[in-house]
């Protein structure tokens, strides 16, 4: 999502919310979401609209500055106002992640997940973990 | 009057009893700080999907998905939130009063009331108790609060789909401050979304997958982020409960200290006079 923002029109007001608590609130030009469909963007002025998550790299744009988090399964939520929500099990921003303790957790994991030969449940809770550290190393990496 | 030994022992049992209730209030004190952080932190992400989910299912309807629709209440579930620890005040009771109440005030239109009974006090209480108990858990902490409300939720979920239960309720204590919690009993299941405080709706919302799967993954979501809460809002009272106990026993020792200690100067005060008079008396009847 390239396009800028149209000037003048105010800004997104962005919350991401997890059970520990809140993550961020800020006001940004755009909003960049790894939607359970792939990518998408979330300028001022869209449609009232509720979107599934999944784990990956969220990005929040002002101007040139680009925050970025990773985040796990949740929402986001673009209400009648306008304020976006986001609403995701659990959320770090890229400057918090330590990012070779996740590199190390992201190849561990995916060697367990290459080896292990659980299924069902017990095989997706260890993917999810490893997506987790997987967007962590991603987050950090382009911040 | 007690000897004036037995009143001394009183004193030093009592000053112990003393040192450990104020030990108690102090280690509730540190951990309710930490509770009370995380039931704050929980609550705007808690509000926020409910709020998300009577947008959306408002507009739904009703049989839009098995967990809003509401059905005739026969079996009906009641998750009963209580500490594994005691010494809390009127936190155990209250709840496990509540909740033998509810199977009383309900129970003659019910086929069958079944209880979840979290925690040790209240598994003891309700055993005892002509009450029918389906499940039990103990050992519920801040950091393990996730991963069992996640259990608890995937149970109630599976047996209301099953349709083994038509309602679930929940009680509760709700921490209000460290001096107050109120006990709250609240419908679990169905999710109803006209009592999930919303914003006016107008106008239909775009939804990605689709509806129906957005759906499908709010309302579980929306179960296990309540009964996270409520845990978290139990456990923060349960500390809240005992440090304002410990408080009151602790004041109530020093006020029974310093009662005894009056009784024992006193008594010492008689044996000093009654020496006295047996000595000028003694005096007196020499000079004869």
């Amino acid at each position: 999502m390239a396009a800028d923002a149209a000037g003048g029109k105010g800004r997104l007001e962005v919350a991401v919310l997890t059970p520990m608590g809140p993550v961020v609130t800020a006001k940004v030009d755009a909003v960049i979401a790894p939607g359970s469909l792939g990518e998408f963007g979330v300028l001022v002025g869209h449609v009232p609209f509720v979107s599934g998550l999944g784990i990956g790299v969220l990005v929040l744009r002002t101007g040139a500055e680009r925050e970025r988090l990773a985040v796990g399964r949740g929402f986001l939520e673009v209400s009648h106002d306008g304020t976006v929500r986001v609403l995701v099990e659990q959320a770090a921003l890229a400057k918090g992640i330590d990012v070779v303790a996740a590199r190390a957790e992201a190849d561990a994991l995916g060697a367990e997940l290459a080896t292990n030969v659980a299924v069902g449940a017990a095989r997706a809770v260890l993917a999810d973990r490893a997506a987790w550290a997987r967007a962590r190393v991603a987050a950090a990496a382009g911040a | 009057m007690p000897s004036l030994k037995a009143i001394r022992s009183r004193i030093a049992s009592v000053k112990n009893t003393q040192k450990i209730t104020r030990a108690m209030k102090l280690v509730a004190a540190a951990r309710l700080r930490r509770a009370q952080e995380q039931v704050i932190a929980a609550r705007p992400y808690a509000r926020a999907l409910g709020e998300v989910i009577a947008e959306v299912a408002a507009r739904a309807g009703d049989d839009a998905h098995p967990l809003l629709v509401t059905r005739t209440e026969r079996k009906v579930e009641l998750i009963v939130m209580t500490s594994d620890r005691g010494l809390a005040g009127a936190f155990n009771s209250s709840v496990n009063r509540a909740a033998e109440r509810f199977t009383y005030e309900r129970g003659a239109d019910l086929e069958h009331i079944g209880l979840a009974v979290i925690g040790r006090k209240g598994r003891d209480y309700l055993r005892r108790r002509k009450v029918n108990i389906v499940r039990e858990l103990a050992g519920v902490t801040s950091p393990t609060a996730l991963a069992r409300a996640q259990e608890v939720a995937a149970q109630v979920i599976a047996d209301y789909a099953a349709g083994r239960t038509d309602a679930v309720y929940l009680v509760y204590n709700e921490f209000k401050s460290a001096m107050t919690q109120k006990v709250q009993v609240e419908r679990l299941l169905p999710v109803l979304p006209a009592e999930l405080a919303g914003p006016a709706r107008t106008g239909d919302l775009a939804y990605e997958p689709t509806r129906a799967e957005v759906l499908d993954a709010l309302l579980p979501l929306h179960v296990r982020v309540q009964l996270y809460r409520a845990l978290l809002e139990s456990i923060a009272s349960e500390f809240g409960a005992r440090m304002s106990a410990m408080d009151s026993a602790t004041n109530n020792a020093r006020e029974m200290i310093s009662k005894l200690s009056l009784d024992y100067n006193r008594a010492r005060q008689a044996t000093i006079t009654k020496e006295l008079l047996e000595i000028i008396g003694g005096a007196e009847a020499l000079k004869g």
